[in-house]
Protein backbone atom coordinates (compact mmCIF):
# COMPACT_ATOMS: atom_id res chain seq x y z
CA UNK A 1 0.00 0.00 0.00
CA UNK A 2 1.38 3.43 -0.90
CA UNK A 3 0.86 6.96 0.45
CA UNK A 4 -1.75 7.78 -2.18
CA UNK A 5 -3.89 4.81 -1.19
CA UNK A 6 -3.52 5.77 2.47
CA UNK A 7 -4.68 9.25 1.56
CA UNK A 8 -7.88 7.74 0.18
CA UNK A 9 -8.48 5.44 3.14
CA UNK A 10 -7.35 7.68 6.01
CA UNK A 11 -10.75 9.02 7.04
CA UNK A 12 -12.38 5.60 6.95
CA UNK A 13 -9.49 4.10 8.91
CA UNK A 14 -9.85 6.72 11.63
CA UNK A 15 -13.56 5.94 11.87
CA UNK A 16 -12.84 2.21 12.14
CA UNK A 17 -14.84 1.64 8.93
CA UNK A 18 -12.32 -0.39 6.95
CA UNK A 19 -12.55 -4.13 6.52
CA UNK A 20 -10.00 -5.92 8.78
CA UNK A 21 -7.69 -6.77 5.89
CA UNK A 22 -7.63 -3.19 4.62
CA UNK A 23 -7.08 -1.86 8.14
CA UNK A 24 -4.15 -4.24 8.61
CA UNK A 25 -2.56 -3.05 5.38
CA UNK A 26 -2.98 0.58 6.45
CA UNK A 27 -1.38 -0.17 9.83
CA UNK A 28 1.49 -1.92 8.14
CA UNK A 29 2.14 1.20 6.02
CA UNK A 30 1.80 3.52 9.02
CA UNK A 31 4.57 1.71 10.85
CA UNK A 32 6.98 2.87 8.18
CA UNK A 33 5.58 6.22 7.05
CA UNK A 34 5.71 9.12 9.47
CA UNK A 35 3.96 11.53 7.09
CA UNK A 36 0.92 9.27 6.69
CA UNK A 37 0.87 8.58 10.41
CA UNK A 38 0.66 12.28 11.13
CA UNK A 39 -2.20 12.70 8.68
CA UNK A 40 -4.12 9.77 10.18
CA UNK A 41 -3.47 11.07 13.70
CA UNK A 42 -5.18 14.31 12.70
CA UNK A 43 -8.31 12.41 11.72
CA UNK A 44 -8.13 10.28 14.84
CA UNK A 45 -8.16 13.46 16.89
CA UNK A 46 -11.37 14.56 15.14
CA UNK A 47 -13.05 11.21 15.50
CA UNK A 48 -12.19 11.18 19.19
CA UNK A 49 -14.41 14.20 19.69
CA UNK A 50 -17.53 12.53 18.25
CA UNK A 51 -18.69 11.09 21.60
CA UNK A 52 -19.02 14.66 22.89
CA UNK A 53 -21.94 15.02 20.48
CA UNK A 54 -23.64 12.16 22.32
CA UNK A 55 -23.09 13.95 25.61
CA UNK A 56 -24.56 17.09 24.13
CA UNK A 57 -27.83 15.24 23.48
CA UNK A 58 -28.07 13.24 26.70
CA UNK A 59 -25.39 13.79 29.36
CA UNK A 60 -24.42 10.45 30.85
CA UNK A 61 -22.22 9.91 33.86
CA UNK A 62 -20.38 6.76 34.79
CA UNK A 63 -22.00 5.33 37.96
CA UNK A 64 -20.25 6.44 41.15
CA UNK A 65 -19.64 2.86 42.47
CA UNK A 66 -17.70 2.11 39.29
CA UNK A 67 -15.02 4.62 40.26
CA UNK A 68 -14.53 2.96 43.66
CA UNK A 69 -14.33 -0.44 41.98
CA UNK A 70 -11.68 0.71 39.50
CA UNK A 71 -9.65 2.55 42.16
CA UNK A 72 -9.74 -0.62 44.25
CA UNK A 73 -8.57 -2.67 41.25
CA UNK A 74 -5.58 -0.44 40.56
CA UNK A 75 -4.73 -0.17 44.29
CA UNK A 76 -4.57 -3.97 44.41
CA UNK A 77 -2.29 -4.01 41.38
CA UNK A 78 -0.09 -1.28 42.87
CA UNK A 79 0.20 -3.23 46.13
CA UNK A 80 1.11 -6.35 44.24
CA UNK A 81 3.95 -4.48 42.48
CA UNK A 82 5.18 -3.14 45.84
CA UNK A 83 5.19 -6.68 47.23
CA UNK A 84 7.46 -7.78 44.39
CA UNK A 85 9.75 -4.83 45.06
CA UNK A 86 9.85 -5.56 48.79
CA UNK A 87 10.73 -9.19 48.09
CA UNK A 88 13.56 -8.01 45.86
CA UNK A 89 15.01 -5.50 48.33
CA UNK A 90 14.85 -7.87 51.25
CA UNK A 91 17.73 -9.88 49.85
CA UNK A 92 20.52 -7.28 50.23
CA UNK A 93 19.47 -6.60 53.85
CA UNK A 94 20.28 -10.18 54.74
CA UNK A 95 23.64 -10.23 52.96
CA UNK A 96 25.91 -8.72 55.66
CA UNK A 97 24.29 -10.54 58.54
CA UNK A 98 24.49 -13.90 56.92
CA UNK A 99 28.00 -13.26 55.60
CA UNK A 100 29.19 -12.42 59.10
CA UNK A 101 27.56 -15.46 60.62
CA UNK A 102 28.81 -18.12 58.32
CA UNK A 103 30.44 -18.70 54.97
CA UNK A 104 27.94 -21.46 54.39
CA UNK A 105 25.15 -19.00 54.92
CA UNK A 106 26.91 -16.70 52.49
CA UNK A 107 26.88 -19.39 49.88
CA UNK A 108 23.25 -20.04 50.69
CA UNK A 109 22.54 -16.34 50.40
CA UNK A 110 24.34 -16.27 47.10
CA UNK A 111 22.05 -18.98 45.90
CA UNK A 112 19.09 -17.11 47.33
CA UNK A 113 20.22 -13.92 45.61
CA UNK A 114 20.64 -15.81 42.37
CA UNK A 115 17.15 -17.17 42.80
CA UNK A 116 15.72 -13.69 43.40
CA UNK A 117 17.64 -12.33 40.47
CA UNK A 118 16.28 -15.08 38.29
CA UNK A 119 12.80 -14.45 39.62
CA UNK A 120 13.09 -10.75 38.89
CA UNK A 121 14.53 -11.44 35.46
CA UNK A 122 11.67 -13.82 34.77
CA UNK A 123 9.17 -11.31 36.08
CA UNK A 124 10.68 -8.56 33.95
CA UNK A 125 10.63 -10.83 30.94
CA UNK A 126 7.03 -11.75 31.69
CA UNK A 127 6.03 -8.08 32.02
CA UNK A 128 7.77 -7.32 28.73
CA UNK A 129 5.90 -10.21 27.13
CA UNK A 130 2.65 -8.92 28.58
CA UNK A 131 3.36 -5.41 27.37
CA UNK A 132 4.10 -6.81 23.95
CA UNK A 133 0.96 -8.90 24.14
CA UNK A 134 -1.21 -5.98 25.12
CA UNK A 135 0.36 -4.04 22.28
CA UNK A 136 -0.73 -6.87 20.02
CA UNK A 137 -4.22 -6.86 21.50
CA UNK A 138 -4.50 -3.14 20.89
CA UNK A 139 -3.11 -3.22 17.38
CA UNK A 140 -4.12 -6.73 16.52
CA UNK A 141 -3.66 -7.47 12.83
CA UNK A 142 -4.95 -11.01 12.84
CA UNK A 143 -7.83 -11.71 15.18
CA UNK A 144 -9.21 -15.22 14.87
CA UNK A 145 -12.46 -16.07 16.57
CA UNK A 146 -12.37 -19.24 18.66
CA UNK A 147 -15.85 -20.74 18.98
CA UNK A 148 -16.99 -23.14 21.67
CA UNK A 149 -16.30 -26.82 21.04
CA UNK A 150 -19.39 -28.86 20.12
CA UNK A 151 -19.20 -31.34 23.02
CA UNK A 152 -18.59 -28.90 25.85
CA UNK A 153 -20.77 -29.05 29.00
CA UNK A 154 -23.86 -26.85 29.18
CA UNK A 155 -22.31 -24.27 31.55
CA UNK A 156 -19.80 -23.47 28.82
CA UNK A 157 -22.46 -23.08 26.11
CA UNK A 158 -21.68 -19.39 25.57
CA UNK A 159 -17.90 -19.63 25.99
CA UNK A 160 -15.79 -18.22 23.21
CA UNK A 161 -12.33 -16.84 22.69
CA UNK A 162 -10.07 -14.98 20.36
CA UNK A 163 -6.45 -15.23 19.38
CA UNK A 164 -4.72 -11.98 18.45
CA UNK A 165 -1.42 -12.08 16.59
CA UNK A 166 0.75 -9.99 14.36
CA UNK A 167 2.54 -11.52 11.38
CA UNK A 168 5.99 -10.36 12.53
CA UNK A 169 5.62 -11.39 16.15
CA UNK A 170 6.27 -14.65 18.00
CA UNK A 171 3.73 -13.67 20.61
CA UNK A 172 0.01 -14.26 20.73
CA UNK A 173 -2.72 -13.01 23.02
CA UNK A 174 -5.51 -15.45 23.79
CA UNK A 175 -8.67 -13.94 25.18
CA UNK A 176 -11.37 -16.04 26.81
CA UNK A 177 -14.85 -14.67 27.46
CA UNK A 178 -18.28 -15.59 28.78
CA UNK A 179 -16.70 -18.50 30.61
CA UNK A 180 -17.28 -19.39 34.28
CA UNK A 181 -14.26 -19.29 36.61
CA UNK A 182 -12.55 -22.69 36.76
CA UNK A 183 -13.51 -25.05 39.61
CA UNK A 184 -11.02 -24.97 42.51
CA UNK A 185 -9.35 -28.25 41.48
CA UNK A 186 -9.02 -27.30 37.80
CA UNK A 187 -7.58 -24.66 35.51
CA UNK A 188 -7.94 -23.56 31.91
CA UNK A 189 -5.05 -24.41 29.60
CA UNK A 190 -4.35 -23.08 26.12
CA UNK A 191 -2.98 -25.56 23.59
CA UNK A 192 -1.53 -25.20 20.15
CA UNK A 193 -1.69 -28.21 17.87
CA UNK A 194 1.02 -28.55 15.26
CA UNK A 195 1.35 -31.34 12.70
CA UNK A 196 3.29 -33.51 15.10
CA UNK A 197 2.45 -32.49 18.66
CA UNK A 198 0.43 -30.48 21.12
CA UNK A 199 2.03 -27.59 23.00
CA UNK A 200 0.68 -26.45 26.35
CA UNK A 201 0.94 -22.65 26.01
CA UNK A 202 -0.04 -21.87 29.57
CA UNK A 203 -2.87 -21.30 32.00
CA UNK A 204 -5.63 -18.72 31.54
CA UNK A 205 -7.08 -17.37 34.77
CA UNK A 206 -10.69 -16.44 34.21
CA UNK A 207 -12.12 -13.82 36.54
CA UNK A 208 -15.55 -13.96 38.14
CA UNK A 209 -16.61 -11.62 35.33
CA UNK A 210 -16.05 -14.52 32.93
CA UNK A 211 -13.02 -13.06 31.18
CA UNK A 212 -9.39 -14.01 31.06
CA UNK A 213 -6.36 -13.62 28.86
CA UNK A 214 -2.97 -15.12 28.29
CA UNK A 215 0.09 -13.71 26.58
CA UNK A 216 2.18 -16.51 25.21
CA UNK A 217 4.66 -17.61 22.57
CA UNK A 218 3.03 -19.17 19.53
CA UNK A 219 4.55 -21.90 17.38
CA UNK A 220 5.72 -20.79 13.93
CA UNK A 221 2.81 -22.62 12.35
CA UNK A 222 -0.07 -24.37 14.03
CA UNK A 223 -3.14 -26.25 12.84
CA UNK A 224 -5.41 -25.55 15.78
CA UNK A 225 -5.73 -23.71 19.05
CA UNK A 226 -7.93 -24.75 21.94
CA UNK A 227 -8.78 -24.02 25.55
CA UNK A 228 -9.33 -26.99 27.83
CA UNK A 229 -10.30 -27.58 31.43
CA UNK A 230 -7.51 -29.59 33.05
CA UNK A 231 -7.07 -30.95 36.56
CA UNK A 232 -4.55 -28.87 38.52
CA UNK A 233 -1.14 -30.43 39.00
CA UNK A 234 -1.60 -33.05 36.27
CA UNK A 235 0.94 -32.59 33.52
CA UNK A 236 0.33 -34.03 30.10
CA UNK A 237 1.77 -33.69 26.61
CA UNK A 238 -1.70 -33.43 25.11
CA UNK A 239 -5.09 -32.13 26.28
CA UNK A 240 -6.60 -34.65 28.64
CA UNK A 241 -9.49 -32.55 29.96
CA UNK A 242 -12.64 -31.28 28.33
CA UNK A 243 -12.13 -29.12 25.25
CA UNK A 244 -14.22 -25.97 25.75
CA UNK A 245 -13.08 -23.53 23.08
CA UNK A 246 -11.37 -24.50 19.87
CA UNK A 247 -10.63 -23.58 16.32
CA UNK A 248 -10.09 -26.37 13.78
CA UNK A 249 -8.93 -28.78 16.49
CA UNK A 250 -9.93 -32.05 14.87
CA UNK B 1 -0.88 21.85 23.00
CA UNK B 2 -3.44 23.53 25.24
CA UNK B 3 -3.40 23.79 29.02
CA UNK B 4 -5.48 20.64 29.53
CA UNK B 5 -3.31 18.58 27.20
CA UNK B 6 -0.20 19.71 29.08
CA UNK B 7 -1.84 18.78 32.36
CA UNK B 8 -2.89 15.39 30.98
CA UNK B 9 0.68 14.73 29.96
CA UNK B 10 1.99 15.51 33.43
CA UNK B 11 -0.67 13.32 34.99
CA UNK B 12 0.18 10.41 32.68
CA UNK B 13 3.83 10.72 33.67
CA UNK B 14 2.79 10.54 37.32
CA UNK B 15 0.66 7.48 36.62
CA UNK B 16 3.73 5.80 35.13
CA UNK B 17 5.36 6.33 38.53
CA UNK B 18 2.38 4.73 40.26
CA UNK B 19 0.64 7.90 41.41
CA UNK B 20 -2.98 7.00 42.12
CA UNK B 21 -4.09 10.60 42.71
CA UNK B 22 -3.08 11.45 39.14
CA UNK B 23 -5.06 8.44 37.96
CA UNK B 24 -8.13 9.63 39.84
CA UNK B 25 -7.94 13.09 38.26
CA UNK B 26 -7.82 11.60 34.77
CA UNK B 27 -10.63 9.23 35.67
CA UNK B 28 -12.82 12.13 36.76
CA UNK B 29 -11.92 13.97 33.60
CA UNK B 30 -12.64 11.25 31.05
CA UNK B 31 -14.71 8.43 32.59
CA UNK B 32 -18.01 10.08 31.71
CA UNK B 33 -17.23 10.64 28.05
CA UNK B 34 -15.96 7.07 27.68
CA UNK B 35 -19.05 5.80 29.49
CA UNK B 36 -21.26 7.86 27.15
CA UNK B 37 -19.52 6.47 24.09
CA UNK B 38 -19.73 2.87 25.29
CA UNK B 39 -23.31 3.24 26.49
CA UNK B 40 -24.33 4.66 23.14
CA UNK B 41 -22.70 1.74 21.35
CA UNK B 42 -23.38 -1.14 23.71
CA UNK B 43 -25.79 -0.18 26.45
CA UNK B 44 -25.08 0.80 30.02
CA UNK B 45 -24.21 -2.54 31.54
CA UNK B 46 -21.42 -3.27 29.09
CA UNK B 47 -20.37 0.38 29.20
CA UNK B 48 -19.24 -0.12 32.80
CA UNK B 49 -17.04 -3.03 31.73
CA UNK B 50 -15.54 -0.95 28.94
CA UNK B 51 -14.77 1.95 31.30
CA UNK B 52 -13.11 -0.45 33.71
CA UNK B 53 -11.03 -2.10 31.00
CA UNK B 54 -9.94 1.23 29.56
CA UNK B 55 -8.82 2.67 32.88
CA UNK B 56 -7.08 -0.50 34.01
CA UNK B 57 -5.25 -0.40 30.68
CA UNK B 58 -4.33 3.21 31.40
CA UNK B 59 -2.95 2.25 34.81
CA UNK B 60 -0.94 -0.69 33.49
CA UNK B 61 0.03 0.66 30.10
CA UNK B 62 0.47 4.41 30.51
CA UNK B 63 3.96 3.98 29.05
CA UNK B 64 2.41 3.10 25.67
CA UNK B 65 1.05 6.62 25.27
CA UNK B 66 3.19 8.57 22.78
CA UNK B 67 2.60 12.34 23.17
CA UNK B 68 4.17 13.09 19.80
CA UNK B 69 1.38 11.11 18.13
CA UNK B 70 -1.47 13.19 19.52
CA UNK B 71 -3.26 14.16 22.66
CA UNK B 72 -3.85 11.87 25.61
CA UNK B 73 -7.62 11.98 25.18
CA UNK B 74 -7.22 10.80 21.56
CA UNK B 75 -5.19 7.84 22.75
CA UNK B 76 -7.58 6.96 25.56
CA UNK B 77 -10.72 7.32 23.43
CA UNK B 78 -9.16 5.21 20.73
CA UNK B 79 -8.64 2.38 23.20
CA UNK B 80 -12.26 2.76 24.32
CA UNK B 81 -13.60 2.84 20.77
CA UNK B 82 -11.46 -0.10 19.72
CA UNK B 83 -12.72 -2.13 22.66
CA UNK B 84 -16.35 -1.14 22.06
CA UNK B 85 -16.15 -1.94 18.34
CA UNK B 86 -14.65 -5.28 19.19
CA UNK B 87 -17.53 -6.10 21.50
CA UNK B 88 -20.11 -4.80 19.02
CA UNK B 89 -18.75 -6.94 16.20
CA UNK B 90 -18.59 -9.96 18.48
CA UNK B 91 -22.24 -9.48 19.36
CA UNK B 92 -23.10 -9.10 15.72
CA UNK B 93 -21.37 -12.36 14.95
CA UNK B 94 -23.33 -14.03 17.72
CA UNK B 95 -26.50 -12.41 16.46
CA UNK B 96 -27.17 -10.86 19.85
CA UNK B 97 -28.84 -7.54 20.46
CA UNK B 98 -27.26 -5.11 18.04
CA UNK B 99 -28.71 -1.85 19.12
CA UNK B 100 -27.47 0.00 22.11
CA UNK B 101 -29.95 1.09 24.73
CA UNK B 102 -29.73 4.73 23.74
CA UNK B 103 -33.49 5.09 23.78
CA UNK B 104 -33.32 4.10 27.39
CA UNK B 105 -31.08 6.95 28.53
CA UNK B 106 -32.94 8.77 31.26
CA UNK B 107 -32.78 12.53 31.03
CA UNK B 108 -32.52 13.06 34.76
CA UNK B 109 -28.85 12.06 34.89
CA UNK B 110 -27.13 14.26 37.41
CA UNK B 111 -24.41 16.40 35.86
CA UNK B 112 -20.90 15.59 36.97
CA UNK B 113 -20.02 17.48 40.13
CA UNK B 114 -16.45 16.24 40.33
CA UNK B 115 -15.01 18.25 37.46
CA UNK B 116 -13.68 21.70 38.08
CA UNK B 117 -15.32 24.70 36.42
CA UNK B 118 -12.45 24.86 33.91
CA UNK B 119 -12.81 21.19 33.06
CA UNK B 120 -16.57 21.53 32.67
CA UNK B 121 -16.01 24.49 30.35
CA UNK B 122 -13.54 22.47 28.32
CA UNK B 123 -16.09 19.65 27.98
CA UNK B 124 -18.80 22.12 27.09
CA UNK B 125 -16.59 23.74 24.45
CA UNK B 126 -16.03 20.34 22.87
CA UNK B 127 -19.74 19.48 22.98
CA UNK B 128 -20.70 22.78 21.34
CA UNK B 129 -17.95 22.51 18.71
CA UNK B 130 -18.78 18.93 17.74
CA UNK B 131 -22.50 19.63 17.60
CA UNK B 132 -21.81 22.63 15.40
CA UNK B 133 -19.45 20.64 13.19
CA UNK B 134 -21.96 17.81 12.78
CA UNK B 135 -24.64 20.33 11.89
CA UNK B 136 -22.39 21.60 9.11
CA UNK B 137 -22.12 18.10 7.62
CA UNK B 138 -24.89 16.89 5.31
CA UNK B 139 -27.45 14.42 6.67
CA UNK B 140 -26.16 11.71 4.31
CA UNK B 141 -22.61 12.18 5.49
CA UNK B 142 -23.70 12.28 9.14
CA UNK B 143 -25.54 9.01 8.67
CA UNK B 144 -22.48 7.11 7.40
CA UNK B 145 -20.29 8.61 10.13
CA UNK B 146 -22.80 7.47 12.73
CA UNK B 147 -23.07 3.97 11.28
CA UNK B 148 -19.30 3.62 11.11
CA UNK B 149 -18.25 5.11 14.43
CA UNK B 150 -21.12 4.36 16.78
CA UNK B 151 -22.43 1.15 15.23
CA UNK B 152 -19.13 -0.33 14.17
CA UNK B 153 -20.11 -1.00 10.55
CA UNK B 154 -17.48 -1.15 7.83
CA UNK B 155 -17.95 0.82 4.63
CA UNK B 156 -19.03 -2.36 2.79
CA UNK B 157 -21.61 -3.12 5.48
CA UNK B 158 -22.91 0.45 5.35
CA UNK B 159 -23.27 0.22 1.57
CA UNK B 160 -25.24 -3.02 1.96
CA UNK B 161 -27.40 -1.64 4.76
CA UNK B 162 -28.25 1.60 2.95
CA UNK B 163 -28.41 -0.13 -0.41
CA UNK B 164 -26.09 2.39 -2.04
CA UNK B 165 -22.82 1.88 -3.96
CA UNK B 166 -19.65 1.40 -1.93
CA UNK B 167 -18.07 4.32 -3.76
CA UNK B 168 -20.85 6.61 -2.52
CA UNK B 169 -20.22 5.53 1.06
CA UNK B 170 -16.50 6.18 0.68
CA UNK B 171 -17.15 9.64 -0.71
CA UNK B 172 -19.57 10.50 2.09
CA UNK B 173 -17.10 9.31 4.73
CA UNK B 174 -14.26 11.34 3.21
CA UNK B 175 -16.18 14.54 2.64
CA UNK B 176 -17.95 14.26 5.98
CA UNK B 177 -14.77 13.94 8.01
CA UNK B 178 -13.02 16.63 6.00
CA UNK B 179 -15.89 19.01 6.72
CA UNK B 180 -15.82 18.09 10.41
CA UNK B 181 -12.11 18.82 10.47
CA UNK B 182 -12.53 22.26 8.96
CA UNK B 183 -15.21 23.28 11.44
CA UNK B 184 -13.43 21.82 14.46
CA UNK B 185 -10.26 23.70 13.51
CA UNK B 186 -12.30 26.90 13.16
CA UNK B 187 -13.78 26.23 16.60
CA UNK B 188 -10.29 25.81 18.02
CA UNK B 189 -10.79 22.36 19.53
CA UNK B 190 -8.33 20.49 17.32
CA UNK B 191 -4.78 21.29 16.38
CA UNK B 192 -3.94 22.46 12.86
Amino acid sequence: MNCREIDELGEAYALGALDPGEAARVESHLKECLACRKRIDEYLEIVTLLPYATQAVVPLNAPEPLKAKILQAIATRAESVKEHRRAWWKAPVWVPALAATSAIFLVALGLLFYHYQNTVTQLTQRVEEMEHGIGIALTCQEATHLPGAPERPAQYASSWGRICTQPDSEMAVILVADTPAAPSDSEYHVWFKTASAFTDAGVVYVSTGGKGWLVTHKPGAFDAVMVTLETKGVQSDRPSGTILIAKDYR
Amino acid sequence: MNEFEREDLILVRKIREGNQDAFEILYDRYANIIYSLAARMLGRETAEEIVQEVFVTLWCKANLFEPERGSFVTWLMRIAHYRAIDELRRRRRHKQTLLAEDADFPLEEIPDKVLSIDEQMQDEARRVAVTKALAAVSADQREVIDLAYFQGLTQSQIAAQLNIPLGTVKTRVRLGLQKLRVVLIQEGVVRV
